[in-house]
């Protein structure tokens, strides 16, 4: 997890009023339509998102900027759709998707608006959960040849599951609600708040808390399930 | 975040487990009032410690969720990808603008051959030809043959 926080860069842990003012910032970006939007002033600067150049430089099709980008956030950002989906292959090529949209939007992309890594990760969950939709159609319509695996190769990712509790945690966070799941995952990030979770989920903040309740009630409940199962086998 | 001049309230477990599940399992990070008074009921009530010791638990669990592993290499890989999909729709509206500018230039001959071009007596030909002579004249199409 401290690789995953210290690879987000610019999300980096921030004071609590840092934080707050990240959030609204976000939370403004996204409402109202988060790329057209902007700067307003005294909302933030172009230099408080340390993406804004390259973001600059890829509108004029520099793909040094492009493959810089991916170097900051690519990790982030498979660390995430990877542990939503359990899918390397899924995880690589929504992460490259996600850096097609960025590309396409970049020239409407105002420094000001809601960070870049933020459009970023949004981007990214919500295709996540698109993708986990149209799986279950698929497995619903008996269309799909198999169904989705998990994990389906012991992967080098398997190798840094170093405690079964975590392994199980994670099996569990697959198994909840699309939207519950992208909450979790999130806010699992570390420093996210609610307000920013809702942002990039485009739902409610009250929404999002409930999502993060349920998600949360949900795993606590399968993690006392195993513990009293864990009681029962040495009894 | 509730001020800290209120007096604990009395928290029943069902309020405690879903502060729990709202708060995470540090009460060092609760609103204060429902921390005070969860720290109260936690003191009286063994399943409401237990419960909060899961959610610490928990809490350690998502905290320590594993990383995807980023190869060496990898930001070049996908930005190659990247690159090749941006290309791919440069083709697709080249070959889409290539088949309008067709379809339109096939219509306007159409339609300038259509219009320009002098009619032959070609429908009196075809009339001839495919028509038997009404009038019962010596068409090649109305022989001699008997009624029904």
């Amino acid at each position: 997890m401290a690789d995953a926080i210290a690879a987000k860069g610019p999300t980096a842990p921030a004071p609590d009023a840092a934080r707050v003012r990240h959030a609204k910032i976000v939370r403004d970006g996204f409402s109202r339509g988060f790329l057209m939007r902007p700067a307003a002033p005294g909302a933030t600067s172009p230099a408080d998102d340390p993406d804004a150049p390259l973001v600059a430089a890829l509108r004029q099709g520099d793909e040094r900027a492009l493959a810089e980008l991916i170097r900051r956030h690519g990790g982030r950002l498979r660390t995430l759709v990877l542990r939503f989906s359990g899918r390397r292959d899924e995880a690589d090529d929504i992460v490259q998707e996600t850096f097609v949209v960025a590309w396409k939007e970049a020239a409407r992309w105002r420094p000001g608006a809601a960070p870049f890594a933020a459009f970023l990760t949004r981007v990214a969950i919500n295709r996540a959960i698109d993708r986990a939709r149209r799986a279950r159609l698929w497995r619903w319509t008996g269309l799909a040849e198999t169904a989705e695996p998990e994990d389906p190769a012991p992967g080098p990712e398997a190798a840094m599951i170093d405690a079964a509790e975590t392994r199980a945690v994670l099996d569990d966070i697959r198994t909840l609600p699309d939207r519950q799941r992208a909450a979790i995952l999130l806010a699992a990030e570390g420093d996210r708040g609610v307000a920013e979770i809702a942002a990039t989920l485009g739902v409610s903040e009250g929404a999002a808390e409930q999502l993060l309740v349920r998600a949360r009630r949900t795993l606590r409940t399968k993690l006392a399930a195993r513990q009293d199962a864990g009681e029962g086998d040495q009894t | 975040m509730t001020g800290s001049t209120r007096q604990p309230l009395s928290m029943s477990r069902t309020e405690f487990e879903d502060s729990l599940d709202r708060h995470g399992g540090t009460l060092a990070q609760w609103p204060e009032a429902e921390r005070r008074a969860a720290q109260s009921l936690v003191l009286s009530d063994r399943d409401a410690a237990a419960a909060l010791a899961l959610a610490a638990r928990l809490d350690r669990a998502l905290g320590a969720l594993p990383a995807a592993p980023v190869e060496l290499g990898y930001a070049t890989r996908i930005a190659a990808r990247v690159a090749d999909r941006m290309a791919a729709p440069r083709l697709g509206r080249l070959a889409a603008a290539f088949g309008t500018t067709a379809l339109a230039a096939s219509l306007v001959a159409g339609f300038v051959l259509g219009t320009t071009l002098a009619p032959t007596d070609d429908a009196s030909t075809l009339a001839a030809l495919v028509l038997p002579d009404i009038d019962g004249g010596s068409s090649a199409g109305t022989s001699s043959g008997g009624t029904l």
